[in-house]
């Protein structure tokens, strides 16, 4: 029996024919026999006549389960290792290129980076430890190294080549052989955690998507990109936060929550992004939903589902409604796994899952209307965040407790 | 931005740095450079490369005077043999690409110190003829869009001159924090308020304060009353108010030095590259900057201490633009 919640998503107009056989599936997610991550969404469309169906949309990610796979064992791995003895590949030992203190020049200038260009993020950091604190940092550097090849100034001369060359440089790391001394802030990283090179891969082929497809068919494309270039982070970030040597726990379900708050927050993303992406030429937005909606590409190119005097087309509002419907069920299956993490860790994870959900609710208040209008949190919602989330955290372990 | 304005010549580009040159045959160009630069041999002996850069002589067919398709190897002139790849049309080596690795180190680390000179100039000569004809490039585009206008050429170009000119409204940024950008127009309405704004102040400190007997303090207290009741020494009510007003005025001009000479610093500060903090190079990950690993050169950096700043790309600044010459000279 399905609740209202559930099914409620409000209304969806629909030109064309309803999808598929009509089934009403239950929870959000479930992992079945040997395909370990399938996900189960609902679209709700309304043919012509007052009758609606539901629908099951499933999507098979083969690259986030191999993603996954790789991430677990390592973590495995790791686990088991004997304190102080060091094992090639599994226990790797600590980088001995740089001095500590050349190290510790390396994780400061990560520190400034992060800082500089992810304010918000630095503080998040700022409620961790400091060795999770500086980890992450390494971490997001070098995503943001890779993600500025292509989005940056200097995209246009970014040839497959050169990202060959990044993908080089990227086994180095893991290898032991950093080239410069933001890498090696990240290869000290990853011996200290039991973070897998697979993640990171991942992402750079994410990077190659973006050069080379302007648009997406379906929710499975679409899918794939999304877990390319933000469920990697939670893979990446998982073991950082919260698997370590005692961690009690099940360590599948943790990293599949993380899996889904990096959806969560690409698909926040491109929700708020939308205007923009048009004058790059790129819809992220899945085609057959968007013909399901009765809207074409051409009219999403041209901006003109926002006007100044008519407003938000019902259309595009129905046809954003059911995108922040299903953001937010991520978001949902993202919240129930961060109670798995480490103590200290579910605090600035929580808050970055409730600050982040909070650009859907600035783009529900702008009308929908993501062409003309950027959604963003204000800084004193950002900062109530902390105390909601703080509040969150302690409400879950005193249910425990009962 | 320089705003060049040139004489219409006929479409002749780079004529006169490249020259007249005379082949044996195809693929050994020994000709001379006309402006006898120690690099014209060397862009000689880039075929191709010569040949887009002359528009006009590849119509003449001169392509064929530079020998074939550039990818043999022209050695023996002066007994420099560079590796093939670096000869040929396309100048660079095959596995270039603007991310940098270990490799890319010994690319250009195999050459001879004087090959390598020649080709630091041939390289610059080369760029410098590439960007005269963007440049160039760039008037004819103005001038062909302005045709499409209906307009003609010559008004085209004249009119785009003068008009830039008169458009002296060009904002630049307020070197005073919380100040709007500003233009020589704007600057003038300052200059009215500065001095509306200093004759008033003298004016009141002058003659109205005392006139109206302005007081400090509460209830019409004296400077001295207030001095007194608040418990401090006798004395600072009997400075003098010449020294007053210097004391007063001098601290004014300093805060205000201070507060744009910061202001500056920051704006200056926004525009490196965060990650190598404007140095364009990031320390080395095998040697931490030494460039010695183990007492040997180091295999990443080859001594050097120091590899590229991919962000930025070794200029240092945020947002490469026009201040690089790589990127774009004249717009």
């Amino acid at each position: 029996m399905m609740t209202k919640r559930q099914l409620g998503m409000g209304r969806a107009g629909l030109g064309g024919t309803t999808r598929g056989a009509a089934r009403v599936s239950g929870s959000g997610w479930q992992t079945s026999g040997g395909c370990r991550r399938v996900m189960r969404l609902e679209t709700r469309a309304v043919a012509q006549g007052p009758t609606s169906t539901t629908v099951e949309v499933e999507v098979q990610c083969p690259s986030e389960e191999h993603g996954m796979k790789c991430s677990l064992q390592r973590s495995v791995k790791f686990a088991s290792c004997e304190p102080d003895s060091y094992e090639a590949e599994e226990c790797p030992a600590p980088l001995t290129s740089l001095t500590p203190e050349q190290l510790e020049q390396a994780y400061e200038r990560c520190g400034l980076v992060t800082e500089y260009y992810a304010k918000t993020f630095y503080l998040g950091t700022q409620l961790m430890t400091p060795e999770k604190a500086r980890a992450i940092w390494a971490i997001y550097v070098w995503c943001r190294r890779t993600d500025e090849l292509v989005d940056g100034p200097h995209a246009s001369r970014i040839t497959p080549k050169a990202l060959e060359r990044w993908d080089e440089r990227l086994e180095a790391i893991f290898a032991g052989n950093p080239y410069d001394m933001l890498d090696a802030a990240l290869a000290d990283t990853v011996r200290k955690f039991p973070v897998d090179i697979q993640p990171f891969r991942d992402m750079v082929d994410g990077m190659r998507m973006d050069l080379v497809k302007p648009r997406y068919d379906n929710f499975e494309e679409l899918y794939e990109y999304c877990y390319r270039v933000a469920g990697t982070v939670g893979l990446m970030t998982t073991p950082v936060m919260g698997i370590a040597k005692d961690f009690v726990g099940d360590t599948e379900e943790t990293y599949t929550a993380a899996l889904s708050l990096g959806i969560a927050n690409q698909l926040t993303n491109i929700l708020r992004d939308v205007g923009e992406d048009t004058r790059r030429n790129r819809i992220y937005v899945p085609k057959d939903e968007l013909e399901m909606f009765g809207i074409t590409e051409e009219e999403v190119m041209a901006c003109s589902l926002v006007t100044e005097e008519g407003g938000t087309d019902e259309r595009w509002r129905r046809f954003m409604k059911f995108q922040i419907e299903r953001a937010r069920r991520y978001f949902k299956m993202a919240e129930e796994g961060v109670m798995k993490l480490e103590e200290n860790a579910r605090w600035p994870v929580l808050s970055a899952l409730v600050l982040y959900q909070q650009i859907l609710d600035s783009v529900e208040s702008n009308d929908y209307d993501n062409f003309t209008q950027r959604a963003y949190v204000p800084k004193w919602k950002k900062l109530r965040s902390l105390p909601i989330s703080y509040w969150m955290v302690v409400e879950n372990s005193l249910k425990k407790l009962v | 931005m320089k705003r060049v304005t040139t004489s219409s010549r006929s479409g002749r580009s780079s004529s006169a740095a490249t020259g007249d040159a005379s082949t044996s045959s195809g693929g050994a160009a020994v000709g001379r450079c006309k402006c006898r630069c120690p690099g014209g041999l060397l862009l000689l002996r880039r075929g191709r490369l010569l040949s887009t850069t002359t528009s006009r002589r590849a119509a003449e067919g001169a392509s064929d005077r530079f020998g074939g398709d550039g990818g043999e190897r022209t050695p023996g002139v002066e007994g420099s043999i560079l590796p093939g790849s670096l000869l040929d049309g396309t100048s660079l080596p095959e596995n270039f690409s603007i991310i940098e690795s270990s490799e890319t180190m010994k690319d250009f680390g195999r050459m001879e110190l004087k090959d390598m000179r020649d080709n630091i100039v041939a390289r610059r000569n080369t760029i410098f003829l590439l960007m005269e004809e963007v440049r160039r490039l760039r008037i004819q585009l103005r001038v062909k869009e302005g045709d499409g206008d209906g307009a003609t050429s010559a008004a085209a170009l004249s009119e785009d001159a003068g008009a830039r000119e008169r458009e002296d409204e060009e904002l630049y940024s307020s070197a005073i924090p919380f100040l709007p950008p500003v233009s020589t127009d704007t600057l003038k309405y300052y200059y009215w308020v500065y001095g509306l704004g200093v004759a008033s102040l003298v004016i009141f400190g002058g003659l109205v304060a005392p006139a109206i007997e302005v007081r400090l303090g509460i209830g019409g207290l004296s400077y001295l009353e207030l001095i007194e009741s608040v418990g401090l020494p006798r004395q600072l009510a009997q400075v003098d108010p010449i020294v007053a007003s210097f004391v007063g005025g001098a601290v004014g001009v300093l805060s205000a030095l201070l507060v744009v000479e910061v202001n500056n610093v920051t704006e200056r500060e926004k525009d490196k590259c965060f990650y190598c903090e404007g140095s364009g190079y990031l320390a080395c990950g095998q040697c931490g900057g030494t460039g010695l690993v183990d007492g040997e050169a180091c295999p990443m950096c080859g001594k050097t201490g120091k590899v590229m700043c991919t962000t930025c790309l070794c200029t240092g600044r945020l947002m490469a633009t026009e201040h690089d010459p790589r990127i774009d000279p004249f717009v």
